[in-house]
């Protein structure tokens, strides 16, 4: 092996072969192909396509996979090397920016690639089940391929900017949610959608190129992400050779005289902590406070504009995205509150403390609570305006309370079966815990498609799991703590 | 128990998945007392530590039993935490809190109230020689200052045992003087200090009791001058050095009574090494012979190993099994 480069690469390949969650990803998707194949069997009798509904559900998944990679797996690349201190011994050898660049994230991509083309020749049994050409075929492993590198460039270029995992995820998510809400002003964006260009291959009679727009986009896209990874390296890893610490916002450091976090209480002491220099404090609760009132300040005037009663159509809207924030807020903090002790390496710290580790746990929950505070006064106040409105009518008012019980039943119990099980998969993964545990619950969330036993079996399922997860996840800190 | 007695370990054994790193260890510390605790790398040193500190929970084994200050560290963990301070061998800190909050965290988690905070984080910046930089991020510090918040961190809650695991490692040399320093002004203070540390040179210097683990059993347990003396309990040894070599002196101290052995000195280095029965030690008339003698001394001292030497001595070479 004489090339730098290949050096890096193997390095990558043979640490990925290593983690046992490649073992556990391919095992996951080779279950799934066996519930596909199932779910097409089953299509056969209903008079479907078996062939185009066993296409369609895996290349579906696929994309889902690829999206969550680009969050965890592949906005990992560089970033890995910073918390780890790395990437200045990297840069001592003969490796180039673009050597390092290529090394670490080639591995990457050719490891998401050959796990969707290993499914290949499952996929085009579709052509034998029926209802669907192999140039369908072929189209969708076009846009998921070329997804995919779009998705690898992008997330690398995030990587190469921001100084954790945490913030390239985090910036890597918000391009894509950005590009996919920015498709509906400008089309030329919405076509680069592998989505959309699913369902166009999906459509019946499709008899297009393998190769569209969509896959043209996403690759010149991704090859200009890439050279603006290679572009900035220089300037933004050069002389980098310790990691940041973890927790608090950047604003929160600038203006830390401002927002001072005064004196912790005897009684809470890790409470304090974690609010102050894991959750943002008070500067976050503010900055929180002022986006949520832009937003419904902003949804009010769209409302007006368009000439619509604002107090009977904003709340709604509110309302669901509050709960959303919600949910996704109390992941994100769940994410973070064990990992940033991993980081920090304080575990055997807090778990000397003269408290029973449960009492610890307890308080670390708590400012979670504490930090969500803005988007449940959001929350709380839609309900009170949605309860407010449904006066008019007894019937509306019933509707909204056997209504909003139930929805709030099972949002509640997946979010608590979530909360814990991101906390449990943050103390075992290095990078993805929460897009992993966000598709673990959307998979058992899909139970409720089955009559009756999902119906009541779900929440119930979630709440015993999320209980069973609390204990494993008090076990693993003890076992952390000691490794330390 | 003995009340002088502050940690007590008996018949300790621990075993990781594949590996034993403990077999029957028994040894105890005395209070006010800084005891190194010395071993090659794998030989259990921190997985002792760890026990101690209640990291890690001891393993059933008949017999076996761990006491800190009498308490029994699985039953009282909490009891024994509040008079313990552990130090770990690597930086355990919150670095985006400034020094004085992240002591006044530690202190508040230990349930002391604001005033007693207060004195107390000032006295141990005053101790640790931080003062300061009181207002400073633990991020912007160097790793000797790093090690000093540490060192502040664990005096936090004011314990009466530290255990400090590989406290100078990765210090310059004025930064380890200096904690060595600190290390003796508590003892002073009426600490007792557990070290484990990788130099030699330093803990004997330092410590009064050691004891050395190998592959998980102790070799050695008791004070250092046990350790090092280079005599046994029947004989005495002693460096004497001349100005010069001089016969006559050489023939006097032959004569003394107990005298067994009396090696000549080397070409260039007028020292001699006597050896004489510890019962009839003339310790006085040794110097007076040789002054009597017209020997000019230059000094005079008990003959004792470099703890790097009995280290070798009691430990086998290469990496346990």
């Amino acid at each position: 092996m004489t090339s730098p480069l290949f050096a890096l690469f193997t390095r990558s390949v043979r640490e990925d072969t290593r983690a046992k969650s490649t073992y556990w990803a391919r095992a996951g998707l080779a279950a799934f192909m066996v519930v596909n194949m199932g779910i097409a069997v089953l299509a056969r009798f209903v008079g479907g396509a078996p062939g185009l509904v066993f296409l369609q559900n895996a290349a579906w998944l696929q994309a889902v996979f690829l999206t969550i990679s680009a969050l965890g797996y592949f906005a990992s690349a560089i970033t890995e090397e910073k918390e780890e201190e790395t990437l200045g011994l990297l840069r001592m050898t003969n490796l180039s920016p673009l050597a390092v660049l290529l090394g670490k994230s080639t591995s990457r991509l050719c490891g998401a690639l050959l796990l969707v083309v290993a499914q290949l020749p499952f996929t085009l049994l579709a052509v034998t089940l029926g209802g669907v050409s192999s140039g369908q075929v072929f189209a969708a492993y076009a846009t998921l391929a070329a997804y995919a590198f779009f998705l690898c460039n992008l997330a690398v270029l995030a990587s190469v900017i921001a100084p954790r995992t945490g913030f390239a995820a985090l910036g890597t998510g918000a391009v894509l949610l950005a590009s996919w809400m920015g498709g509906k002003f400008w089309p030329p964006l919405a076509a680069m959608s592998p989505f959309r260009r699913l369902d166009e291959i999906f459509s019946t009679g499709f008899l297009g190129s393998p190769v569209g727009w969509q896959v043209g986009s996403n690759l010149v896209v991704g090859l200009l992400c890439f050279l603006a990874a290679w572009g900035c390296f220089e300037h933004l890893c050069a002389g980098r050779t310790e990691s940041r610490p973890v927790g608090g916002t950047f604003l929160q450091r600038r203006f830390r005289g401002w927002f001072a976090p005064g004196r912790p209480d005897a009684l809470a002491a890790v409470a304090w902590k974690d609010f102050h220099f894991i959750h943002g404090g008070r500067l976050a609760q503010i900055a929180k406070t002022a986006i949520s009132a832009v937003v419904v300040l902003g949804l009010i005037a769209v409302e007006m504009w368009h000439g619509r009663n604002a107090w009977q159509t904003v709340p709604s809207k509110v309302f669901y995205l509050s709960l959303l924030w919600l949910v996704a807020e109390a992941g994100f903090a769940a994410s973070r509150i064990y990992a940033c002790e991993l980081h920090d390496r304080t575990l055997s710290s807090l778990a000397l403390l003269p408290q029973s580790l449960p009492v610890t746990l307890s308080e670390k929950v708590a400012p979670c609570w504490r930090a969500l505070l803005p988007g449940r006064t959001l929350f709380c106040i839609c309900v009170l305006c949605a309860i407010l409105h449904a006066f008019g009518g007894k019937a509306e008012l019933l509707m909204l309370i056997v209504g909003g019980g139930i929805g709030g039943a099972y949002v509640g119990t997946m979010s608590f079966l979530g909360v814990y099980l991101t906390g449990y998969l943050s103390l075992r993964m290095k990078h993805g815990a929460l897009p992993l545990a966000v598709i673990i619950c959307l998979g058992v969330g899909l139970l409720l498609m089955v009559p009756l036993l999902g119906w009541f079996g779900v929440p119930i399922i979630a709440v015993v799991v999320g209980l069973r997860l609390r204990s494993k996840i008090l076990l693993r800190l003890e076992d952390l703590a000691a490794e330390s | 128990m003995d009340t002088e007695t502050v940690i007590d370990i008996q018949n300790l054994s621990h075993r990781y998945k594949t590996h034993q790193a403990l077999s029957g260890v028994t040894f105890t510390v005395g209070r006010q007392s800084i005891h190194g605790f010395v071993g090659p790398n794998g030989a259990g040193k921190t997985t002792t530590l760890k026990i101690l500190a209640t990291l890690l929970k001891p393993q059933a084994g008949s017999r076996a039993g761990v006491h800190v200050f009498g308490q029994d560290i699985v039953l009282q963990r909490n009891s024994v935490r509040r008079r313990m301070g552990f130090m770990p061998d690597h930086f355990s800190m919150y670095r985006q809190m400034s020094v004085f909050e992240y002591l006044d965290f530690f202190g508040a988690a230990y349930g002391l109230g604001q005033v007693q905070r207060d004195k107390i984080i000032g006295d141990v910046l005053t101790l640790t020689d931080m003062a300061g930089r009181r207002d400073d991020l633990i991020n912007g510090l160097s790793r000797g200052m790093q090690q000093r918040v540490s060192l502040a961190r664990v005096l936090v809650h004011d314990p009466d045992l530290l255990l400090l695991d590989e406290p100078a490692s990765g210090l310059d040399p004025r930064a380890r003087i200096e904690l060595m320093e600190i290390l003796e002004e508590l003892r002073r203070l009426g600490k007792t200090i557990f070290i484990s540390s990788h130099i030699l040179s330093e803990l004997a210097t330092l410590c009064d009791h050691v004891t050395i683990l190998d592959r998980g059993t102790v070799k050695y347990t008791g004070t250092m001058r046990g350790l090092i003396a280079n005599s046994d309990a029947a004989t005495a040894t002693y460096q004497l050095t001349l100005a010069a070599e001089h016969q006559p002196t050489s023939d006097a101290l032959a004569q003394l009574p107990g005298m067994q052995r009396i090696t000549p000195p080397l070409p260039n280095e007028p020292r001699y090494t006597l050896t004489f029965d510890r019962a009839q030690l003339p310790l006085n008339t040794i110097l007076q012979t040789t002054l009597a003698a017209g020997g000019q001394v230059v000094s005079f001292a008990e003959d004792v190993k470099h703890l790097n030497q009995a280290f070798m001595d009691l430990t086998e070479p290469g990496v346990g099994p």
